[in-house]
């Protein structure tokens, strides 16, 4: 009895000792920046955009007599037990003059972090601002502002700008190595998780609330989502005709979006699920009006790619810039001054191109 | 090239490189932790959103959301993620009616309106307001105050009119909280409209468009915008006192 006992002992403690194993591995190996860099330049870019179609009408969104004046906001963001946790600059701010100061000053910050110049501070400010957008515009959001808002979270935890960032080019003007900013680092691997397993949740629950509906179960969703004519940018209403074709759709859609969190993950079926991803979405952005929400959400797939597999795709563009060319030699000037910095077989490498 | 083609895998193991830096053990803990926290923040909003069924949600559910509320809030996390579900329904659109007490003839208006905002992005935000002044709607009348037993009552049916009463205090403090929402959204409304128009009087009325059956459309070729599909929806809903 005693042999049984300390035999189940020991196989919980290796299962343990997997687990943290496993943990370990899946948010502690440091991970190449490519991939995230990637995300920084086209979410930026989607942060920018949104932001700045603001601008357009800025008074009536974020001006002391907007839709939603300041003094409401608070009262519908607040819990039935009173409390209110989303606090705001634009709360604090009723003039005129400063409502567009700061604006234009939360858009330069937008545009900063696309190009990647001081990444590490303005990642942060970039989260700042988003979120106090959100909190501020209260009945005016929908899913881009949700995907936003957790892209920019998630820049701001590991180095989106070490590489394709004026940060780096700056890098190499001063004679680093530009490999120095391809070190893999564990707050780049913790970012992109974070990233991954966000979306796998989003997912898992966007396919757990349509398997409520009986229009997903008896085919006609995708019908009605392309009869709202308040969201149709496409006229899809010829597809009634083909209603087994529309019933396809809406049944594969459910089941890839349950599914996600589990099929996103294995080697093999990882690329069937992102040429899914970019199918609904894209499908969302072109037929029911929402462009910004479906390039935000092909966007954020994007964080499923390797990063060796990113900087393979975008490799003909860096040999485009004629400064790639002069990386090397300009490794060599300043070698001596990153090496002690640098791990050893990546300044050896360095020193090999050199 | 071909080591890059090969390694859609490596998301499993990251590109690891034995020489780049890594964490000692004591950060781990520490981010570990905040780990679990954050994924934990991510988790509970659309659990607890997915658990509330009709006019229950589960206990479990609501407790996980009421502790982690402050940093879910905090970081706009607090979503449901039902696009779309559970099944795509009617859009809500709110008309307005603006008069002037200087002769001035009333404009009527409508928002969203894809005339007028543009780009497509503006009219959304537009369209997401009109959407969330009906999402926040709750009636003017509060819900209805259980009757009190008879003198001749039995101490079980005291008890139970003692449990619906405690049930309807928390029903009419709610009802109270939600309609000041509506109240001061409709009202915010009414007044940025007023100020842009410099008008005197404002009326909004909340309207609902209807989705077209596939049949409505394949058979008897009814239009996306049939005047009939649209329905002016009432302050006071069916059944509630004018």
């Amino acid at each position: 009895m005693n042999g049984r006992v300390a035999s189940l002992g020991t196989s919980i403690g290796r299962w343990a000792a997997d687990v943290v194993r496993v943990w370990d591995r899946f948010w502690f190996t440091p991970q190449k920046p490519h991939t995230l860099a990637l995300l920084r330049v086209l979410g930026g870019a989607m942060l920018l955009y949104s932001h700045a179609v603001w601008t357009l009408d800025l008074a009536a969104f974020l001006g002391p007599q907007s839709w939603l004046a300041p003094e409401t906001v608070p009262l519908l963001n607040q819990g039935p037990d009173g409390r209110s946790y989303t606090p705001s600059f634009w709360f604090w701010i009723h003039s005129p003059y400063l409502v567009w100061s700061v604006h234009l000053a939360a858009l330069v910050i937008f545009a900063l972090l696309t190009v990647g110049l001081f990444t590490r501070v303005v990642s942060v400010l970039a989260a700042i601002c988003a979120l106090a957008y959100c909190h501020r515009l209260t009945g005016c959001l929908f899913g881009l502002d949700q995907i936003n808002t957790f892209m920019a979270l998630y820049l701001m935890v590991g180095d989106s700008g070490a590489v394709w960032s004026l940060d780096a080019w700056r890098r190499r003007r001063r004679g680093l190595a530009a490999e120095a900013g391809e070190v893999p680092r564990v707050s780049t691997n913790l970012a992109m998780r974070l990233l991954q397993v966000h979306l796998c949740v989003l997912y898992l629950f966007g396919g757990i609330g349509k398997m409520r509906g009986e229009t997903w179960w008896d085919g006609s969703a995708l019908w009605f989502a392309f009869a709202s004519l308040e969201y149709q940018s496409l006229d899809m209403t010829w597809t009634v005709r083909h209603r087994w074709a529309l019933a396809l759709l809406t049944h594969l859609t459910v089941f890839w979006e349950t599914f996600y969190c589990f099929f996103v993950w294995p080697r093999l079926t990882r690329p069937i699920c992102l040429a899914l991803a970019v199918l609904v979405h894209g499908g969302i952005a072109l037929c029911l009006g929402m462009k910004t929400f479906g390039l935000a959400m092909i966007i954020a797939n994007m964080v499923f790619i390797p990063p060796e597999v990113i900087r393979g795709w975008l490799a003909p563009l860096g040999r485009l810039v004629p400064h790639a060319e002069r990386t090397g030699r300009a490794a060599a000037s300043g070698m001596s001054r990153i090496a002690p910095a640098m791990p050893q077989e990546l300044a050896a490498a360095c020193r090999l191109r050199s | 090239m071909e080591a890059d083609r090969s390694s859609w895998g490596s998301a499993e193991r990251p590109g690891a490189a034995d020489a780049s830096p890594r964490w000692p053990t004591g950060w781990k803990l520490l981010a570990s932790g905040l780990l679990l926290l954050h994924c934990a923040a991510v988790f509970v909003p659309p659990f607890a959103f997915a658990c509330t069924v009709g006019g229950s949600s589960s206990p479990f559910a609501d407790a996980c959301m009421a502790w982690l509320r402050p940093y879910v809030s905090l970081l706009y996390l607090d979503h449901g993620y039902f696009f779309f579900a559970p099944n795509p329904g009617p859009s809500h659109l709110v008309q307005y009616r603006l008069e002037f007490d200087d002769g001035r003839p009333p404009v009527t208006g409508r928002f969203p309106d894809l005339a007028r905002q543009r780009p497509r992005l503006l009219y959304h935000r537009h369209f997401m307001l009109a959407e969330a002044l009906h999402s926040r709607f709750v009636p003017p009348e509060p819900p209805p105050e259980p009757s009190p037993p008879p003198l001749t009552a039995t101490a079980e049916q005291r008890a139970q009119y003692a449990l619906t009463q405690a049930s309807y205090q928390a029903a009419l403090a709610d009802w109270r909280f939600r309609r000041r929402q509506y109240e001061a959204m409709r009202d915010s409304i009414a007044a940025h409209l007023r100020h842009v128009y410099g008008a005197d009087r404002v009326t909004l009325t909340r309207i609902e468009h209807r989705l077209a059956l596939p049949d409505e459309v394949e058979h008897l070729g009814k239009r996306l915008d049939a005047p009939d599909l649209y329905t002016e929806l009432s302050e006071h809903p069916q059944g509630a006192r004018p």
